[in-house]
C-alpha cells in the first residue's frame, strides 16, 4: 500500500529545502536579467505571498484534520472536488515543465565539458517515474535526507562565495523601475508554489498547536535562502550576472580555495542536483497524489508514468526552444499559480465556513428532532 | 493394511522388535545400538548417534547406574536413577527418531512402552575464541561459535534477567536446525518477536546451514541488494542489540547471529565505539561514513571527471594524470573495470588460498600485475591507486562490503555511461528506494528519514552514557527508559 502521511517536520523541510531549491537554477539569472540588483526582492515577495497562502491552508488543516479534498468533497460535492483536483494535477505536471528544462540545461552546461545527446538527460525519466509513484511519505522521508545535503552543499558554496563578493553593487537599494519588479515577481510565481503544495499536504498529518506558523516559518526561511543566494550572485557579478547561467555553479568560480584545488564546488553543486532532483519530482508525487484522489484508485505507477510521459514529450519537444518553455511559463503558468494560490485556501475556507454552516444546521435539526 | 512402524513400535514394549522398528527407520550406520542388561536381569537399549553423542557421560551418568535396577523394578525407579540432567519421557517414536538424529540418546527400557530421552550431545565443536571479522582493542574478546548452546550461554551470562525470552525453534524439513529467538518481554516492541518466528516457520527450506539464509527467509525482500537484517559475531554487541528493543536470532551451526529491525546506521557503529569517548567515537563514525562514499564514490568520480567534466580535477593534479593515462590502450572506464577486476579477483583468491600461498599471491599481485602493468602501460598509476584506496575504504564497514562493493560497480557503470549526472540520479533513486524500505515495521534510514532527533545522539555522532538515557525511538520499544541516573 503506498502512504500518504507526512509529519509537521517533514511538511517544513519539503517547503524549506525542496520549495528552495529548483528556484537555484536559472531563476537568479532571470531576476538579474528582469530587475537589476534588485535581484533579491523578487522571491521575498513572492515568498511572502506563499507563505501566507501556507498558513491559510495550513490552518483550515489544523481546524478540520482533513484533507482538502474531504472538505471540498463535503461542502462542494465529490464532482466538484474532483475537478478541482483534476485541475491541481495538470497544474502540477505544467509546473514540473520548467525545473525540469532547466535541470536538463544545466546538466548540459555544468556537468559536462563537451556538448552532450539529449539521452543522457534520460536517468531523470527513469528515477521520475520510479519515484513519483511513491507517495507522499516517501517524498517527506526524501525531503529529510535533502535536508543535510542541502545545508552541507549550500553551505560549503556560500561560504567560497562570500569572501569574493562586493556587496556595494546591491546599492543604492531598489535602484530598478517598480514596474520591473513586479513583472519579475509576477513571471516567478510559477515556481513559488509552496501554497498549493501545502493544499495537497493539509490533512495528510497530525496537527498540533503551533504547527502552522512552523511550516509557514520554513517556508520564509526556503525564500530567505533563494534571496540570499540571489544577492550573493549578483555582488559577485555585479551587471555581468545576467550572462552567468546556472548561478551554484558560478558562485564560488572566484574563490581561492577553487583556484587551489580545482572545481571542489562542482561536487557541492552535483551534491545539491539531488535536493533539485526531488525537488522537481515532489511536482511528479503531488501530480500523482491529486489524480489518486479524483480516481480513488491506488495506480501509482501508471499515473506517474503518464505524467513523465508527458514530461518527456515536452522534453523531446522543445529541446531547443528552452526561451519559449521559459516566456510561455512567465506568461501563463504564473498565472495558473497565482490563481491557485489564491484560489485554493480561499475555497478552502469557503469550504470550511460551508462545512461548519452544514453541520450547524444538522446539528439543529437534530436538537429539534429530540425535542420532538 | 499394514500399521506403520511408528505406531507398531508404540504398541510394542518388546525390546528386540522396538530396535528393529527404530533400525528400520534410522537406517543408516552410524546409527548405534547398545543393548545391555543390569546384574539383576532387567534389559536396556540405547540408540544414539555416533560422533555426536557424548560416550563418556553415557557410561557414567546412564550405563553404571541402571546397574542398580532391579528386574522387577517399576518406570519410577529406572527414571530417579538417570544421573543424566536432562531427561524427556515420550511414547512417540518420532520424538525418538527426532532426538537420535539431533545426538540425543534414547534409552528403550524392557517390559515399558516409554523411553527416556537423554539430553546428552556433544557436537564437535571450537572454543569460543575472538571473531575474525569484529576484533576490539577495547571491550569483551568473546566471540561467538557453531554451537547454539554456547552461543545462548554467552547471552545469558550476560543478561542475567528473567524477561529475556529464548525461543526455540527448527528450520529446515531436513536439516531440522534449531534457532534460537532471543528478546526482552517488555522491551521489545509487541508483535515483533511473533512476527519473525512467524516467518521462520512459514519458510519450508530443506537445509539451513547458515544463518544468512535465516536473514533471507525472514526478508520481506529477499532479493534486494540492502540487507534487512542486522549480523553480529559478539555476544556483547548482540546483547546490546536486544537490550535496544531488537530480536535476536542465533542459528546452529553459525557464528554469527542475526538480529531485526535493523537500520543502515547500525553497520557504520562498532562494539568498540561505545567503550572510548563518544568524541573519538563520533570522529570514527563520521571517518566510516566518509570512507565508505569515497569507496563507492570515488572510481565513477575519477572516470566522469576524466571522460566529461576534465574541470573536476585540479591543474597541476590534471598534468600528473595526463601523463599517466598516455599511451593507454583502454578508456577510462575500461581501464577502471579492468583494475577492479584485478583487485575483487586478488581478494577473492587471497581469502580462499592457504596462508602462506596468499602472502606470496599478495606480493606477485602488488608487484608483478600492479607494478608490472603500469610499467607495460597496460593501465595507469591513478586508476591503480584509486581501486586500491577504494577497496581499502570499503572494508572499513565490513558488514556493508556486499551492498557497497555492488554499488561501486553499478556507479562505475552509470559513470562510464552518462557521467556525472547518471551518478546524481542514481544516488537519488538509491536515497528514494531506501527512504520507502523498512525492517519490521522500522525504516531502514532511520534515524535520518523520517527524523527522529533523540535517535542521532547514537546515529553517525555518538553522545555520551548519560545522554542516552532512552532506547531508540525508532524501534518502538514499550520500555523507554535504559538509564535513570541523577546526574546529569
Amino acid at each position: 500500500m503506498i502512504k500518504n502521511e507526512l509529519s509537521m517536520r517533514q511538511t517544513a523541510v519539503i517547503m524549506c529545502v525542496l520549495g528552495a531549491a529548483s528556484k537555484l537554477m536559472l531563476w537568479p539569472t532571470s531576476l538579474a536579467s528582469a530587475c537589476g540588483n534588485a535581484l533579491w526582492l523578487p522571491p521575498l515577495v513572492d515568498t511572502a505571498v506563499q507563505t501566507a497562502a501556507v498558513w491559510a491552508v495550513a490552518l483550515i488543516g489544523s481546524k478540520t484534520g482533513k484533507t482538502l479534498f474531504e472538505l471540498f468533497s463535503q461542502s462542494f460535492t465529490k464532482p466538484v472536488a474532483c475537478a478541482i483536483y483534476a485541475l491541481l494535477s495538470l497544474f502540477f505536471v505544467l509546473s514540473a515543465v520548467v525545473p525540469m528544462s532547466e535541470q536538463q540545461l544545466m546538466v548540459h552546461e555544468v556537468f559536462y565539458d563537451t556538448i552532450p545527446s539529449i539521452w543522457v538527460f534520460l536517468p531523470f525519466f527513469f528515477f521520475s517515474v520510479y519515484a513519483g509513484s511513491k507517495g507522499l511519505t516517501n517524498a517527506g522521508r526524501t525531503a529529510e535526507c535533502c535536508l543535510p545535503l542541502f545545508i552541507v552543499s549550500m553551505l560549503f558554496l556560500l561560504s567560497l562565495a562570500v569572501t569574493e563578493c562586493d556587496f556595494n553593487l546591491l546599492l543604492p537599494v531598489l535602484d530598478s523601475p517598480a514596474g520591473d519588479i513586479a513583472k519579475a515577481c509576477f513571471g516567478g510565481m510559477h515556481r513559488s508554489i509552496n501554497g498549493v503544495y501545502m493544499a495537497v499536504f493539509a490533512g495528510n498529518f497530525r496537527y498540533k498547536r503551533g504547527d502552522a506558523a512552523k511550516i509557514s516559518a520554513a517556508c520564509a526561511t526556503g525564500g530567505i535562502i533563494v534571496s540570499a543566494v540571489c544577492a550573493l550572485f549578483y555582488a559577485q557579478y555585479g551587471e555581468l550576472a545576467l550572462t552567468q547561467y546556472f548561478a551554484v555553479a558560478k558562485l564560488a568560480v572566484f574563490s581561492p580555495v577553487v583556484a587551489l584545488v580545482g572545481r571542489l564546488d562542482l561536487i557541492a553543486v552535483y551534491v545539491l542536483d539531488a535536493a533539485i532532483l526531488f525537488s522537481i519530482v515532489l511536482n511528479i508525487q503531488a501530480a500523482v497524489y491529486c489524480m489518486y484522489c479524483v480516481t480513488g484508485r491506488e495506480w501509482h505507477p501508471l499515473y506517474s508514468l503518464l505524467c513523465n510521459g508527458a514530461l518527456f514529450a515536452v522534453t523531446l519537444l522543445f529541446n531547443n526552444s528552452f526561451a519559449l518553455v521559459q516566456r510561455a511559463a512567465e506568461s501563463y503558468l504564473s498565472v495558473a499559480a497565482a490563481a491557485f494560490t489564491f484560489a485554493l485556501p480561499a475555497l478552502a475556507w469557503t469550504a470550511y465556513a460551508v462545512a461548519k454552516a452544514g453541520n450547524g444546521r444538522g446539528r439543529t435539526a437534530a436538537a429539534e428532532r429530540g425535542g420532538k | 493394511m499394514e500399521q506403520p512402524a511408528s505406531e507398531r513400535a508404540l504398541c510394542d514394549a518388546d525390546l528386540k522388535t522396538r530396535l528393529k522398528h527404530i533400525k528400520e527407520i534410522l537406517t543408516s550406520p552410524d546409527i548405534l545400538t547398545f543393548e545391555f542388561s543390569s546384574p539383576h536381569g532387567k534389559k536396556f537399549a540405547l540408540v544414539y548417534l555416533d560422533g555426536i553423542t557424548d560416550k563418556q557421560l553415557l557410561g557414567e551418568l546412564v550405563i553404571k547406574p541402571l546397574g542398580r535396577v532391579k528386574g522387577d523394578a517399576p518406570p519410577g525407579a529406572v527414571r530417579s536413577l538417570l544421573a543424566s540432567p536432562e531427561v524427556k519421557e515420550s511414547k512417540d517414536i518420532s520424538v525418538a527418531v527426532e532426538s537420535v538424529l539431533a545426538g540425543d540418546a534414547a534409552l528403550f527400557v524392557e517390559g515399558q512402552q516409554t523411553f527416556y530421552v537423554l539430553g546428552l550431545k556433544l557436537p564437535p565443536g571450537r572454543a569460543v575464541a575472538e571473531p575474525p571479522t569484529q576484533v576490539a582493542i577495547k571491550g569483551p574478546r568473546e566471540g561467538f561459535t557453531e554451537d547454539i548452546k554456547v552461543n545462548l550461554g554467552l547471552v545469558r551470562k550476560r543478561i542475567k534477567s528473567p524477561a529475556l525470552q529464548v525461543k526455540m525453534l527448527s528450520s529446515g524439513t531436513r536439516s531440522h536446525t534449531a534457532v534460537a529467538l532471543c528478546y526482552i518481554r517488555g522491551v521489545c516492541r509487541q508483535g515483533v518477536a511473533e512476527r519473525v518466528e512467524e516467518e521462520i516457520l512459514s519458510q519450508k527450506i530443506d537445509l539451513v546451514p547458515d544463518s544468512s539464509y535465516i536473514s533471507s527467509l525472514i526478508s520481506k525482500r529477499p532479493r534486494s541488494l540492502f540487507k534487512r537484517c542486522g549480523s553480529c559475531e559478539k555476544p556483547d554487541i548482540f546483547c546490546a542489540k536486544i537490550c535496544e528493543g531488537r530480536v535476536g536470532i542465533i542459528v546452529d551451526g553459525s557464528p554469527i547471529a542475526l538480529t531485526a529491525p535493523y537500520m543502515i546506521a547500525e553497520d557504520f557503529q562498532s562494539a568498540e565505539d561505545y567503550y572510548i569517548t563518544s568524541y573519538r567515537a563520533t570522529v570514527i563514525r563520521t571517518l566510516r561514513l566518509l570512507a565508505v562514499l569515497v569507496g563507492v564514490l570515488l572510481p565513477a568520480l575519477y572516470i566522469s571527471a576524466q571522460l566529461y567534466k576534465i574541470e573536476l580535477i585540479p591543474l597541476k593534479l590534471l598534468f600528473k594524470i595526463a601523463g599517466s593515462v598516455s599511451g593507454i590502450p583502454f578508456s577510462p572506464s575500461v581501464e577502471m573495470f579492468f583494475t577492479l577486476f584485478i583487485v575483487e579477483v586478488l581478494n577473492e583468491a587471497s581469502v580462499r588460498m592457504p596462508k602462506y600461498v596468499g602472502m606470496a599471491l599478495s606480493v606477485v599481485g602488488a608487484l608483478v600485475l600492479g607494478d608490472t602493468a603500469v610499467k607495460a602501460g597496460i593501465i595507469s598509476t591513478p586508476a591503480v591507486i584509486i581501486t586500491a584506496f577504494s577497496a581499502i575504504c570499503l572494508y572499513t564497514v565490513p558488514d556493508l562490503v556486499e551492498t557497497t562493493a555492488t554499488l561501486r560497480l553499478l556507479y562505475l557503470l552509470v559513470a562510464g555511461a552518462v557521467g556525472m549526472y547518471g551518478v546524481a540520479v542514481l544516488s537519488a533513486f538509491l536515497l528514494c528506494y531506501l527512504s520507502g524500505e523498512q525492517s519490521y515495521g522500522v525504516p531502514l534510514l532511520a534515524p535520518f528519514a523520517p527524523l527522529v532527533v533523540s535517535d542521532l545522539k547514537d546515529g553517525i555522532s555518538k553522545s555520551n552514557l548519560y545522554s542516552m538515557r532512552r532506547r531508540p525511538r525508532s524501534l518502538g520499544s514499550p520500555d523507554k527508559v535504559r538509564f535513570k541516573s541523577d546526574k546529569k
